[in-house]
């Protein structure tokens, strides 16, 4: 029982440790729109970064221990690379209940953040968390 | 006598003025900007440097300004003060655009004897005009007579000479030309010229490159935008049709993106559809209600239709880009029950338009963690 216990732990170590390195291969790039990169690739593009968002985010989720410093630049800085193709901030979205649960850790990151993308990502959170508690959408 | 009389009155009313015209040299009385182009708002963020007091230069060219007494002066710099060496400041021969106001001269303008010029603003207006002699430099040389309409066309018609003209010279007949006999002396052509018309009109067209329609954005001409046709499925229903072409759909699409056609969400979409329903006519008065997945009971009070619940057009509505233009899509969290969902207003027919709602989405882009529960419409 025990052994199964640590091998689950394992493994959704493992799986959350691999999706943290694949969202490094995002760039920014990736969710801007030219004229050899149309809007149709972006999307699909954007729809591989947040299913792969998700699944990272759920594996921290179900971890208890904080994420590492590390994990959480990475988190953050691929979220605001995605801001530009992702106008219903659905990357935001998924990161709040993780946000929740280790809101120092992820604030002290944002802190050390330029001006621009500290007031993006604090702005985007704070939108999250009064939709939920006061409605619209 | 009364040559001597005339020349008398020309030179006491036009040589003054021209002497006074010779705009040569400046000093500048106070520190000044200096910027790279004709605009002294605070926004310009044109600023290269600044030009200090006791700088002298000369007027390259000037330009009068929208308010009274005010002018730009582009000037050379051709002496600095002391120690005026540092970045900040110009170099020797820089040009940089100057502000200039007679109420308060930072500018002391002198002519070509170096005698100050008491009221330079007659002469910096007279340098914007195409007549006037201010001398300003050789980089900006105004041409101080423009020859009349007949001069210019005169030589073009006397060039009809066989011996000047090779195509006279090589037919004599100018009748025949390339294309073959065209009459000069007639009134009606042989030539078809129907045909060619025609032919280079298919050229053209095949020519222009056609729109693609995943690269339309929100803010595009009404004449930009390529031909917008209605799904052939919706064509069946002239209620939706009806409802789609109103003129209160296209205020309220209009007005989404005029006022809310923004990047990103700001968490308030159905505030967005809202302001944008009520403004644009399709409902009397401001709905009040906080959370986006009620907007189906909401706007079933103002008379909507749910087309999810309707069965002739529930089977063509796979995803919402099949909604009809105008609709109202409303959309429930797949997986968390008290989130507030989302709503939106489909600003086109296909892949040609988007949603709107506090933000603009293309049709491309695929909303995650909705599901949609409702695509009101009005017949």
């Amino acid at each position: 029982m025990k052994l199964a216990l640590v091998m689950t732990v394992i493994c959704v170590s493992l799986s959350a440790l691999a999706s943290t390195s694949k969202l490094k291969e995002f760039t920014a790039k990736d969710f801007k729109v030219t004229k050899s990169y149309t809007d149709l690739e972006m999307n699909k593009k954007l729809d591989q970064f947040l299913d792969l968002y998700e699944e990272t985010v759920n594996s921290f989720v179900k971890k208890k221990s904080t994420p590492s410093a590390e994990d959480i630049k990475i988190l953050i800085d691929s979220l605001l690379l995605s801001f530009e193709g992702d106008p219903s901030l659905t990357g935001v979205e998924m990161l709040y209940p993780l946000y929740q649960k280790h809101q120092k850790a992820f604030d002290s990151y944002i802190d050390t953040l330029a001006k621009k993308p500290k007031q993006d990502i604090k702005q985007a959170l704070k939108d999250i968390a009064r939709e939920l508690k006061e409605g619209n959408g | 006598m009364h040559f001597i009389r005339q020349l008398l009155l020309f030179s006491i009313l036009v040589l003054p003025s021209a002497w006074a015209l010779d705009l040569k040299d400046l000093s500048l009385e106070g520190d000044l900007y200096g910027r790279s182009s004709v605009n002294f708002s605070k926004s310009a963020n044109n600023i290269e440097y600044v030009v200090p007091k006791g700088t002298k230069g000369e007027v390259v060219e000037s330009r009068r300004l929208k308010s009274n007494g005010s002018y730009a002066i582009r000037i050379r710099v051709n002496a600095l003060p002391e120690g005026a060496n540092s970045r900040s400041f110009p170099k020797i021969g820089d040009s940089t655009w100057v502000y200039f106001n007679e109420s308060k001269p930072l500018i002391t303008f002198f002519d070509k004897v170096q005698t100050p010029v008491e009221e330079p603003g007659e002469v910096l207006v007279a340098g914007t005009s195409a007549n006037s002699a201010v001398a300003v430099s050789a980089e900006a040389v105004v041409s101080p007579n423009s020859p009349p309409h007949g001069e210019l066309v005169r030589p073009q018609q006397t060039t009809r000479n066989p011996e000047r003209d090779p195509n006279i010279r090589r037919n004599s007949n100018p009748a025949d030309t390339e294309a073959g006999a065209a009459c000069i002396s007639c009134e009606t052509t042989t030539g078809d010229t129907g045909t060619n018309l025609s032919d280079l009109r298919q050229v053209a067209a095949s020519l222009r490159p056609a729109p693609r329609p995943d690269t339309i954005k929100p803010g595009l001409r009404r004449s930009e935008r390529p031909a917008r046709k209605p799904a052939s499925s919706w064509s069946a229903f002239p209620e939706v049709m009806r409802y789609s072409n109103s003129r209160a759909v296209t205020n309220s699409i209009n007005y989404g993106i005029r006022h809310y056609g923004r990047k990103r969400s700001g968490g308030f979409c159905y505030r967005g559809v809202k302001h944008s329903i009520k403004n644009g006519g399709l409902v009397n008065k401001y709905i009040n209600s906080a959370f986006a997945r009620n907007g189906v009971q909401d706007l079933k009070r103002e008379g909507f239709i749910n087309m999810l619940e309707h069965s002739k057009y529930k089977n063509l509505i796979k995803s919402p880009k099949d909604a009809p233009k105008g609709a109202i899509l409303v959309y429930k969290n797949s997986s968390n029950r008290i989130h507030p969902g989302h709503i939106e207003i489909r600003t086109d027919w296909g892949t040609n338009g988007g949603f709107v709602s506090d933000f603009y989405r293309s049709a491309n882009n695929t909303i995650r963690n909705r599901t949609l529960i409702g695509v009101m419409i009005k017949p």
